[in-house]
């Protein structure tokens, strides 16, 4: 953390405040309290936390859709009603964040837009394909295993609003989560085909979900201000190292290879890419006891934040899709007045 | 009508004077707070003739009770309820596949793979509270 004292912080400001404020806000903060809606609040932590709670509403609105082309497909009637539900979930935590995000001063229709035209961001993550069933289990293992450690540490945020909206939301994702072991789990205990296909999915989703906590501390240039404010609790790289503490031995005793990335299999999505090597640093450091791994690419992750990623157009097409496909429901709900058009 | 008012129609003697009826009274509905970051919680009702009246009230009585950070008080008729019938969809379907403690075998596959050692220690990051 660089930043210290409220002149660094002062020096940090894209906003002005009176520094009596300011003191004083800091002082709740740095106590462990909360900042609720109506407390005074320094611009830039509005806007800071504003845009934390619109690129995460974002992400579940936009996370729901490749998992969403999976529920026709599912294998089992147990394996599409769980499906359903757990979709059916990420919409609610989306809208429940636009909520948060529309009480620190964005209209909702504003940030639905936003969204549709490229202007706002969601996850990377969700900008990969999921062409096999194999890919749903790891999403809900890997994907919703990194949301669960990420929201865990926002849930220790200084927002009150968000934080309450976190604690709801991982109760759910508890339930996404062992589901997504119980599908893994089940892939790895079944034939070979069934392995097969589960390490051609874990493949391209290792490497996305360790990008997911973000550029390196060093290139983050939200990170500081955010972290002393507790917006953020936990730095991109304590993150990353944790998940990777947790999931790399665990799909390593599924049976699982960790492999350094590369493409997909270009001839059967469900079969591994035979020309994928090990990560030659995923080993536990005998004295620290943690994971290593090598760095992302992160070029690619730039390239995809950019919109340049295997289905970002994709994805934000399906958005605009049904954001003009559903605006006579929005109009109806908003009362069709004759008078005003 | 002001509570102002009612102490004045009150305080008069003439029986011309009708005293404040009930009915000029609402009920509304106080949600208290207990300290900062908890959400507020159903505290009780109180009958006031305004808004300002009810937040003055309940902060005398439902925020002196037991020391409280916040409140809000709302119109009980501004309150909308679901009926408390129980819903016919969700009588019909089981749900149990939607709360992560209905995924105890998951425990049970993880052993083919892991020793309970190593279970434990990987079941350290899960989210205990939802199960
Ligand atoms: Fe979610
Ligand atoms: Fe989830």
């Amino acid at each position: 953390m660089s930043v210290g004292g409220l002149d660094e912080i002062v020096m940090q400001l894209k906003h002005p405040e009176d520094p009596e404020q300011l003191g004083a806000f800091q002082r709740r903060i740095d106590a462990g309290g909360l900042v609720e809606l109506e407390d005074w609040k320094p611009e830039d932590y509005r806007l800071g936390m504003l845009r934390m709670a619109e690129h995460h509403a974002n992400s579940e609105i936009v996370g729901a859709l490749p998992e969403g082309e999976w529920i026709t497909r599912a294998p089992s009637l147990r394996r599409k009603l769980a499906l359903m539900a757990k979709v059916q979930d990420e919409v609610g935590h989306g809208q429940m964040l636009y909520r948060v995000a529309e009480d620190l001063g964005k209209p909702r229709e504003t940030m639905l837009r936003d969204l549709c035209e490229g202007r706002t961001k969601y996850h990377n993550v969700f900008n990969y394909p999921a062409p096999t069933w194999a890919d749903v289990c790891a999403i809900q293992w890997l994907v919703d295993g990194a949301a669960i450690l990420n929201q865990k540490s926002l849930a220790e945020g200084s927002f009150g609003p968000y934080v309450r909206t976190m604690k709801r939301i991982n109760m759910e994702e508890a339930f996404h989560f062992k589901s997504g072991e119980e599908m893994v789990l089940t892939m790895m205990s079944g034939t070979e085909r069934q392995r097969a296909m589960m390490q051609a999915a874990f493949d391209r989703w290792w490497w996305p979900c360790l990008m997911f906590f973000g550029p390196p501390d060093k290139e983050s240039i939200h990170g500081s201000l955010m972290m002393r404010w507790r917006v953020k609790t936990k730095t991109n790289d304590n993150l990353r190292q944790e998940y990777v503490d947790r999931f790399a031995p665990a799909a390593l005793a599924t049976g699982l290879q960790i492999h350094l990335p590369g493409p997909s299999n270009s001839d059967d999505p469900a079969q591994p890419n035979p020309e994928l090597v090990i990560d030659p640093l995923c080993k536990p450091d005998p004295t620290s006891g943690h994971w290593g791994f090598t760095e992302p690419d992160w070029d690619e992750f730039y390239r995809v934040i950019r919109g340049n990623g295997p289905c970002n157009r994709e994805r934000v097409a399906l958005r605009r899709f049904s954001f003009e496909q559903h605006k006579w429901v929005r109009e109806a709900v908003l009362g069709y007045h004759p008078s005003k058009n | 009508m002001s509570l102002s008012r009612i102490r004045q129609l009150g305080g008069q003697s003439q029986s011309s004077q009708p005293l404040a009826q009930e009915r000029d009274l609402a009920v509304f509905e106080v949600f208290t707070q207990r300290s900062r970051g908890l959400p507020h919680v159903h505290a009780g009702s109180l009958q006031a003739p305004d808004i300002d009246s009810a937040v003055r009230l309940a902060r005398e009585h439902y925020g002196q009770d037991e020391a409280c950070t916040h409140l809000w008080v709302v119109a009980r008729e501004h309150l909308y309820g679901s009926s408390s019938e129980p819903c016919p969809i969700n009588k019909a379907i089981e749900h149990e596949y939607r709360y992560a403690r209905n995924y105890q075998g998951v425990r049970t596959l993880w052993k083919r793979f892991r020793n309970e050692q190593e279970l434990k220690e990987y079941e350290k990051n899960d989210l205990r509270e939802a199960y």
